[in-house]
């Protein structure tokens, strides 16, 4: 066996490997074997039977690569020890040539840690100062309230006017024997044309014009059109909003109006705090992107992506909508909707790295008990079958990872500690 | 005379048979039900070309088979095998698959 080592950037290397014939066709021979031991050949019981009628029994394609695995796996991870290489992720094989008693060559390409530079962050400093909440913006969330409170009630006295819920007999003039049809219409939120024309009429009122209607319009014999139409009201509700005063504060639960007006400014508040301490993380974040050097292997950028791409066709399912839908509605291209989101995936693995780096350099640990704590929670609640719990429990990787999460979660905090502390000085002194 | 195909009716190939390949150099056939053994040794010379030494054969018996649901016994067919032996330094090709 051949190998040659090649470090093509920081964080990635690539092993071309040659195995010789011979050892190829033993390879090939201990595929066969390993494959038979459960092929069933007439005349022979299960395993007994010679290489030579498996040879027949079994697709090739099933032996080549069972083969290939077993060489690679013999190959490649003795190079991978000798030359004290570890990979980060799953190495990507690439055959060259694999053909029996020929010599088999492949390149592997070896993913590594990513490595950080990491910028300066002890100096950043995104201070959020303590959130006020003004009277017109509390005052805003009680006319929201009031408004969810609105009952209607049936008008006859008085001609429609915005805001009015109108029930509207329209009866298209164009055929003869139209049937009419009724709409429900809120005053000031159907199209204009209707609008203007209901605005001034009194119930049992009968008018006679051409109306535009829109293409989004509820009536597919309408919608788009140009029509000549007969309008009926008949009948006007008007909207009649509660006062904003204890009787309100008590519907929404509250014991009186000051009450109501006290917690809602503080939710406020605490709405304001939480946005601008989001939007100041990710500044810092930002900041420190730009200061610091994180290479990534190809690899995980790409792992990184394949996991966008299901998060972002999840997020579009929620919401109805085709991956096809969403690139005609925003004139994408398949590619910028992918490039935009691998630029995404890599501002994301950036930050992780950053993150995990900080937590190095602040000695920031993960105990055992933490971890062991969430994934207890995480049986308690998710796992559906004991057997399942057990696994959560005992899986080794699974805890690895939860416990670099949990690092990264301490690591973000201490970073808001930072960029909180407007004193300028180190935090810790 | 028979031609030779309709003497020799096929190599058979198990596990047992393998074994006396390996070490005896004896070959394993399906022969006709009235076929001699100088009727094998004859064919065996035209089809493969091989000087055969010494030729044994038996009947295989019948086994009683059950058919379908309906539970219907019969026998499977009776079949002729030969025991071959070849000269040490010749091989029939067939059974090199």
């Amino acid at each position: 066996m051949e190998a040659i080592v090649q470090q093509l950037d920081p964080v990635t290397i690539q092993i071309s490997i040659e195995v010789d014939a011979e050892t190829t066709q033993k390879a090939i021979n201990q595929a066969i074997r390993q494959l038979g031991k459960t092929a069933r050949v007439p005349g022979f019981r299960p395993g007994h039977a010679p290489l030579a009628q498996l040879r027949q029994m079994i697709p090739n394609e099933w032996i080549m690569q069972t083969a290939k695995e077993i060489l690679i796996e013999d190959t490649l991870f003795r190079v991978l020890d000798s030359h004290q290489i570890l990979p980060y992720r799953m190495p990507k094989v690439d055959i060259e040539q694999f053909q029996e008693g020929e010599p088999f060559r492949y390149k592997a390409t070896v993913p590594l840690r990513p490595k950080v530079e990491l910028g300066e962050y002890r100096d950043l400093r995104f201070p959020v100062p303590p959130q006020e909440a003004s009277e017109e913006e509390v005052q805003q969330v009680l006319e929201s309230a009031r408004e969810q409170m609105k009952r209607l009630e049936r008008t006859s006295d008085r001609p429609a006017q915005t805001e009015d819920h109108v029930v509207v007999q329209i009866r298209s003039l164009e055929q003869e024997d139209a049937k009419p049809s009724r709409y429900r219409v809120v005053l000031g939120n159907s199209f204009g044309e209707l609008d203007n024309a209901l605005a001034g009429m009194r119930e049992e009122e009968t008018k006679q014009l051409t109306l535009n209607f829109p293409e989004s319009f509820d009536d597919p014999e309408l919608a788009g059109k140009m029509v000549n139409v007969e309008l009926t009201v008949q009948q006007i509700y008007a909207p009649i909003y509660p006062e904003i005063d204890d009787e309100l504060a008590n519907k929404y639960g509250y014991q009186n109006l000051a009450q109501m007006r006290e917690i809602l400014s503080q939710r406020i508040v605490q709405e304001k705090q939480t946005r601008l301490t989001d939007q100041a993380r990710e500044a810092a974040l930002a900041t420190l992107r730009e200061r610091s050097n994180v290479q990534l292997p190809e690899a995980l950028i790409e792992e990184q992506l394949r996991e966008e791409i299901d998060e972002f066709k999840r997020d579009l399912l929620e919401n109805r909508v085709t991956p096809e839908m969403f690139l005609q509605q925003t004139g994408m291209s398949q590619e910028q909707l992918i490039q935009q989101l691998r630029e995404r995936g890599i501002t994301r693995l950036q930050n992780t790295f950053i993150l995990l780096e900080i937590a190095e350099r602040e000695g920031i640990q993960v105990s055992p008990e933490e971890v062991e704590a969430v994934i207890n929670d995480m049986a308690q609640n998710y796992a559906r079958t004991p057997q399942e719990r057990i696994r959560l429990r005992e899986d080794k990787a699974f805890h690895e990872r939860i416990a670099n999460e949990l690092r990264i979660e301490k690591a973000l905090q201490k970073l808001e500690a930072i960029i909180q502390n407007d004193s300028g000085g180190n935090p810790d002194e | 005379m028979k031609h030779p195909a309709q003497v020799i009716i096929r190599p058979l190939i198990t596990e047992k048979g393998t074994m006396l390949r390996f070490n005896q150099n004896q070959y394993l056939f399906e022969v006709a039900g009235d076929a001699t053994k100088i009727d094998i040794k004859n064919a065996l010379k035209t089809l493969y070309g091989v000087d055969v030494l010494q030729v044994r054969t038996m009947w295989v018996k019948p086994k009683p088979r059950r058919f379908g649901a309906a539970r219907r016994m019969g026998y499977t067919r009776k079949w002729k095998k030969a025991i071959v032996s070849i000269r040490p330094d010749q091989t029939i090709e067939d059974f090199n698959l």
